[in-house]
């Protein structure tokens, strides 16, 4: 192998990478350039609350759902309460809360958002059942890519995974928009 | 032997025929990078931050090798690179065989409902490393393989 061709190969290396960071910008299917993947044991299950039932939409695990987190286009709801929200959500989620008498945020949701948007619905984990409720309401409603991350907000941290807080700006954050017009 | 090797006609078979499996690996990849970024996590073997970077470049250096392959542009880079990259793949398919891990190559398809056998994936990637070699000392020239 002389040095002409092994310049050449650093060339092609260079070359294909700069056309990996171009295709990231164009490939709507292209991921972050940081991946988020837990370290999971082998035993990585998905955890199902005591009230499930049969035909609900699919509980997932952990790893599934840092999957989804990497998957662009996926959507996260939230179904805790507005204050929980705000305190720190999975990166990106918009938040229904499930629990309230307001149903406007999850009306405007429902007409907002097209039937077959990939969804991942988690609340705080075990002692939380608002994701299961809520994933069954959207699932009643048409909703086609529901699925429930039952190990929730408490998983999430535990993996360190990325988190917003409400004082961020995120994108896809229309349904958080609170227009009580409290304070 | 040495007439094989520096058979013009052989060796442009050979370029094709690599050509073509590059060419056709890299294309799933680079339109669905999520999907291979997936399959590469699966083997754990590169951390999960830098998974990412790889499986949006790893595609795009085999389309390019396959296209040096193919017109002979940069040919021996080429062929050394498809020789460095069958390495890696076996590398790593070996080490996910050690390590007892339930995974799909990622090779041609990041469907992981498409189960092979990652034993078979070894031996193909094994004979193609055979069958690159001699890419890397052929005296052949022609059809615009132009490089020494």
């Amino acid at each position: 192998m002389s040095a002409k061709t092994i310049i050449r190969m650093v060339f092609i290396i260079l070359i294909g990478s700069a056309l990996g960071v171009v295709n990231k910008f164009v490939n709507p299917k292209a991921p972050g350039f940081i991946g988020y993947y837990p370290v999971i044991s082998a035993t990585d299950t998905a955890k199902i609350p005591e009230a499930a039932d049969e035909g609900d939409p699919p509980y997932i695990s952990i790893g599934e759902a840092a999957d989804f987190f990497n998957t662009p286009g996926v959507l996260f709801v939230d179904a805790r309460d507005e204050w929980d929200y705000n305190e720190g959500h999975i990166r990106g989620a918009v938040n229904i809360p499930f629990e309230t008498d307001d149903e406007t945020i999850l009306e405007n949701f429902m007409a907002e958002t097209p039937k077959d948007q990939p969804l991942v619905v988690y609340c705080n984990g075990a002692d939380c059942d608002l994701s299961l409720y809520l994933g069954r309401t959207l699932a009643a409603e048409g909703f086609t890519g529901v699925n429930i991350f039952f190990g929730g907000w408490t998983d999430w941290q535990l993996q360190e995974l990325p988190f917003g807080k409400s004082s961020e700006s995120e994108s896809g954050d229309a349904a958080n928009q609170d227009s009580g017009g409290d304070n | 032997m040495r007439k094989l090797l520096d058979n013009p006609q052989f060796i442009l078979v050979l370029r094709i025929v690599f050509a073509g499996i590059f060419l056709f690996a890299a294309f799933g990849k680079i339109i669905d990078p999520a999907a291979f970024a997936k399959s590469i996590n699966n083997y754990h073997i590169v951390p999960g931050s830098l998974v990412n970077i790889f499986a949006l470049t790893l595609p795009w250096v085999e389309a390019l090798v396959g296209i040096g392959l193919l017109t002979g542009i940069w040919g021996r880079a080429s062929a050394w690179l498809t020789q460095l990259m069958l390495i890696m793949f076996t590398i790593a398919l070996l080490i996910a065989i050690s390590n007892g891990v339930n995974i799909t190559c990622g090779c041609f398809s990041q469907n992981p409902e498409v189960k092979g056998s990652l034993t078979m994936d070894v031996v193909r990637d094994i004979a193609m490393m055979i069958f690159v070699t001699p890419l890397l000392i052929t005296k052949a020239r022609g059809f615009c393989w132009t490089e020494e």
